[in-house]
Order: structure tokens, then C-alpha cells, then sequence
């Protein structure tokens, strides 16, 4: 679905923000806040909300094109 | 053009986390409006955001307007502690006929689509919303959140003053781009590493927000 490069950058992007970010997301899950870290986190295990944080992320950089 | 008698506008505010807190403090500003309006505003606040006590306060007081903050998925509006309070399919008839604006996840999808509101407002995926840890408890002031909130509630604030459900999710999504391009193109009070974030939380937002039903409806 995404390919390594996509992944690596937007691992990269990630870890720019600033260390006492916190995104919220407001889907029903048992945790709803996520600091830089976890961010990070999800995003290399690939879950659902990792996958979501890079199609935000994608979408961004995308807009650029 | 479908024209709707605005007694009663109907919030939600559960803060049983840092989103439903920021949704409903910032909230505040879209009661200050309604009130200046001549629209009563119903809160429902807390714990008291469960299903049994929408259900009945919808019933009773059949506001116009409601304003969903919470929690949500595809096909459904969640309340205090990620309770289900509004279900497609078990009791999505409560919306119908009235301007509804959901500040959820996802439930612009399924529910906001089918629910048979005379108009929704709200967002068909993940909505994302930036904060500074250090700001948690001045959720006004917190810098990262600033830009994303004063977005999303700009729909529900141009409700409240009695415009068109179309004006309204036009003035929000022109804000929504309006603070991209501002991002963008010049240089603004934040840094780059903030705006990592903001921007493409904004970005992702805007094109999230999504408006079904009568154009034309407004409280009268």
C-alpha cells in the first residue's frame, strides 16, 4: 500500500515536530492521544491510525505536486 | 428553502479527554453566539453525555440545532467516555429534520448521509487535532489547537448566526484554507516544526468536512 520511501518520510516529517506534541484523533478507540513517539510507533507497525497518519501526512506533501 | 423556528440549540460536551475538552470549551463561543441570537442554548454536560439522556432531551425540548462534540465512527456519535449516543440504525431518527453539526470522527459518512437531518454538517473520516502538551489546561490558548479549532467551529458559530448550512460550511472551509495558504506562503508566528503538524492536520481536515441535505436551511 505505501511504499518504503513514503514511510521513511513521513517517519522523517514526524520527527520535526515539536517533543511535547500531542495529536488527538477523534475516532472511538481506547486511546485517543498520541504523542511524537507513539506517532512514530504506529506508523512504522503500520496499524490503522499509522495508516492514517500517513495518508494525512501524504496528503499534504501530495499537495505540493 | 426550508426555514426551521430556532428555539432550542442542543450542545453536547463531554470532556472526558483532551479532544472532547478542547471541542467543548470552544464550544462556548458558538453558545455566546446562539444567545446573542435568540437561541436558547441546552448543554449537556459531562457524565451526563449518555445516550438515555440525549435521547430524552431531544425528545423533550425537539431543539432545531444540535451540536454534536465527541468521539464517533462511520455510524455513529459517541458521548461521555465513548458511550454510543446516536446509532445509525437504532435511533439516527432523532436527527431528522434538524440542522445537525457533528465535531466527530467519521460519522459524516454513513450516519450524517442517511440520518434524514434537514441538513449535517460534520466530517466523513478522522479528524485531527494538534495540541501542546504544556496548554492542555488553557485549551484557548494552545497554539497548536488554535488554527484547527477556530476552523471547525466556524460552521456550527455562522449556524448559530442564522446563516445558511451552505454559508456556513463555505465560511469554515474558506477558513480551513485561508490559514493553509497563510501557512504556506508567508511566514507567521509559527515555526517550521509546528507547522509540520498543523498544516497537514488542517489540510486533512478540510477535506474530511462534508455537508448533506438542504443547502438552503437556517434557523429563523
Amino acid at each position: 500500500m505505501y511504499t518504503e520511501d513514503e514511510i521513511e518520510l513521513v517517519v522523517a516529517r514526524l520527527r520535526t515536530i515539536p517533543d511535547n506534541a500531542i495529536l488527538s484523533i477523534g475516532h472511538m478507540q481506547d486511546k485517543s492521544q498520541f504523542n511524537k513517539d507513539e506517532l512514530i510507533e504506529h506508523v512504522k507497525q503500520m496499524d490503522d491510525i499509522g495508516k492514517k497518519i500517513i495518508d494525512m501526512q501524504l496528503k499534504y506533501v501530495r499537495s505540493f505536486k | 428553502m426550508f426555514v426551521l423556528s430556532s428555539d432550542f440549540m442542543l450542545v453536547t460536551m463531554p470532556d472526558h479527554d483532551l479532544a472532547t475538552q478542547y471541542a467543548s470549551t470552544w464550544s462556548q463561543q458558538i453558545i455566546d453566539i446562539a444567545e446573542k441570537n435568540g437561541i436558547k442554548p441546552i448543554l449537556i454536560k459531562g457524565k451526563n453525555v449518555n445516550r438515555l439522556h440525549v435521547e430524552t432531551t431531544i425528545n423533550d425540548k425537539n431543539p432545531n440545532f444540535i451540536v454534536f462534540n465527541g468521539h464517533g465512527s462511520e455510524d455513529t456519535i459517541a458521548g461521555h467516555n465513548f458511550e454510543p449516543i446516536i446509532i445509525f440504525g437504532e435511533n439516527h431518527q432523532l436527527l431528522k429534520n434538524r440542522i445537525i453539526h457533528a465535531f466527530t470522527c467519521g460519522s459524516g459518512k454513513i450516519l450524517g448521509k442517511n440520518c434524514g437531518a434537514k441538513a449535517f454538517i460534520g466530517y466523513d473520516d478522522w479528524f485531527f487535532l494538534c495540541m501542546y502538551r504544556h496548554s492542555t489546561n488553557r485549551p484557548l490558548e494552545d497554539k497548536l489547537a488554535i488554527p484547527v479549532m477556530e476552523c471547525a467551529i466556524e460552521a456550527p458559530k455562522q449556524i448559530a448566526k442564522r446563516k445558511t448550512v451552505k454559508e456556513a460550511y463555505n465560511k469554515s472551509q474558506e477558513k480551513y484554507q485561508k490559514w493553509i495558504d497563510e501557512y504556506t506562503l508567508s511566514s507567521s508566528k509559527y515555526t517550521t516544526e509546528e507547522l509540520q503538524l498543523i498544516l497537514p492536520c488542517l489540510m486533512w481536515n478540510k477535506t474530511c468536512q462534508v455537508l448533506y441535505g438542504d443547502n438552503n436551511a437556517k434557523l429563523n
